[in-house]
């Protein structure tokens, strides 16, 4: 299923859904694996769920390896895994947002500076 | 000799203001002295399609609040964010937003909003005036500076309330210290502001712990006023000596309201240019929206999808541009079969899930710099504060609008 569609059927299935009936929202239902990727020259057999990295893998017989992958709701070649920002989803399901229970980052009761680090990367307001 | 002498005016103009402005970025001439004349009916057709284009948005932001943690991550908002992005701390969703917007056959069309972060705030409500002024035009934006201070003035006060603040808030302006724009702008926010406690603090001159957050003189802020630094990039920030990701600290000690901040949490929300997706395939499917709703979006908003299919089906060209990118980084157009029409230099934004964007050129205009007449293309900015269209503003340059485009002020025909 496209991104698009998928992105689509979520909110109107659940999040419109509460919106629209004046009821209370809830939360959006998928399922553990998401839906295998339907793309137009990629044959369906192809697809591995690798259930390490959290994302379907295109593995065609001779293709020399593991040249695409799907993550992020795109096809990707398999170098983005270098990139700075790649994180697979199952990776943030083990919880890495901040939360507003108890602080997870601080141990002592020193100041800690390094703002304006995480530029470098590239930007600045726009 | 013509346009030397062109050089000597601008540069007579320019130099009184260049102790807290940018007539010039990158090395390069970026401040125009030169306006470009359009009539009051057209501003208003600016100023509203820009403030109902903002109520689709907001109306949008405040379904999106209430969606899974697997939603906003297919938007593309960093799994840091998503308790920060809930946060409802104010009524406006942004203070200070901007929607860029290009003139069509078929009227104005938006390209998207920057929520979280715009800048080019100064060169349209201030500078703007200082040289319509001088070229003897009658500025569009006069008289918004003041809704501009009552708006910082109220965001800050209500982040300060939030948090459970009474009194007088000690308020940080900060940013990049060495970015002349950035912290020009700020200092312009501040200025304006005409509020008492306050400083301006580089973002390497603040320190965080347990408690709170602190300025370079290690006092407490109670609000912080980041117009500038976004959050994709603060997530990224750490103490080189401890390793304490002091970005995330930060988020954590906004959602437990130890500091307030400006633009609030929900400006962030607004900051993916997956939101524009959302948008247009709930329209599509005649979903959520009013009819009157829908007509403004069909009027006003591009076909945006997360894939290019939709696009290249139709032999129809398309823009490809990061959910989280700024200043034409990373961006590309390509022709109605797949191929590379213009590719922005820049690509830092690699990394962030691409949304696709039917394309719309950009107008064309002719412009006076330093180095002669130069035909360029045309953007047009629309700052919604509170919601409210406000100044409005003309960038300049290539077919993608980039960190080397002017800025060409606007001022009124007849």
């Amino acid at each position: 299923m496209r991104k698009t569609n998928k992105l689509l059927a979520a909110l109107v299935g659940t999040v419109l859904a509460g919106s629209l009936s004046g009821c209370g929202p809830q939360p959006v239902s998928y399922q553990d694996i998401p839906p295998k990727p339907q793309i137009d020259g990629y044959e369906d057999q192809y697809w591995k769920w690798d259930e390490e990295d959290g994302e379907w893998e295109y593995e065609p017989p001779g293709g020399g390896g593991m040249p695409w992958f799907f993550y992020a709701g795109a096809l990707h070649r398999s170098s983005i895994r270098n990139t700075p920002g790649y994180k697979p989803y199952s990776s943030i399901k083990s919880g890495s947002s901040v939360k507003s229970g108890g602080s997870s980052f601080f141990s002592s009761s020193g100041k800690a500076g390094g703002f304006g680090s995480g530029s470098g990367r590239g930007g600045f307001g726009g | 000799m013509l346009f030397g002498n062109h050089a000597e005016k601008r540069e007579k103009f320019y130099a009184p203001l260049r102790k807290d402005y940018w007539p010039e970025l990158y090395d390069m001439e970026y401040s125009l002295l030169d306006v470009h004349l359009v009539s009051q009916e057209e501003v208003d057709e600016i100023r509203l399609a820009a403030e109902r284009v903002g109520k689709i948005f907001a109306k949008t932001a405040d379904m999106l609040r209430k969606a899974d943690d697997q939603t906003l991550w297919e938007l593309d908002f960093p799994a840091e964010t998503y308790e920060y992005i809930r946060m409802k701390t104010m009524e406006p969703e942004s203070v200070i937003a901007r929607v860029d917007l290009v003139r069509t056959p078929d009227g104005y069309k938006v390209l998207e909003i920057n929520a979280d972060t715009p800048t080019f705030i100064k060169e349209c409500f201030h500078v703007n005036g200082l040289v319509c002024r001088e070229l003897g035009s009658k500025d569009p934006n006069r008289g918004l500076e003041e809704r501009l201070t009552t708006a910082v003035r109220q965001a800050v006060m209500d982040s300060y309330r939030y948090i459970g603040g009474t009194g007088i808030p000690y308020v940080v302006f900060a940013s990049h210290g060495d970015h002349i724009e950035d912290k020009f702008t700020s200092l312009y926010l501040k200025e304006l502001s005409g509020l008492v406690n306050t400083t301006y603090c580089p973002l390497d001159g603040l320190r965080i712990d347990e408690d709170g957050l602190y300025d370079q003189y290690n006092r407490r802020i109670d609000v912080l006023y980041r117009q500038t630094y976004p959050v994709e990039n603060l997530i990224h920030d750490y103490d080189k000596d401890t390793g304490i990701p002091v970005g995330k600290a930060l988020l954590e000690h906004i959602v437990k309201r130890k500091v307030g901040v400006v633009n609030p949490p929900s400006a962030f929300l607004l900051q993916s240019k997956g939101i524009q997706v959302v948008i247009w395939v709930l329209h599509e499917e005649g979903k959520f929206f009013t009819p009157e709703e829908h007509r403004w979006i069909e009027q006003y908003m591009l076909p945006t999808y997360f894939e290019p299919e939709w696009f290249i089906e139709d032999e129809t060209p398309y823009v490809k541009k990061p959910c989280f990118g700024r200043e034409g980084d990373t961006v590309s157009i390509y022709h109605g079969d797949g191929s590379l029409m213009y590719a922005d230099k820049q690509m830092n934004y690699t990394d962030s899930a691409p949304v696709y964007q039917e394309f719309v050129e950009l107008p064309k205009t002719t412009v006076r710099t330093v180095e002669g007449e130069k035909e360029a293309h045309v953007l047009t900015g629309c700052f919604l504060i509170s919601g409210k269209a406000s100044a409005i503003g003309f960038r300049v340059g290539n077919i993608i609008t980039d960190n080397a485009s002017y800025f060409l002020p606007v001022g009124l025909r007849g």
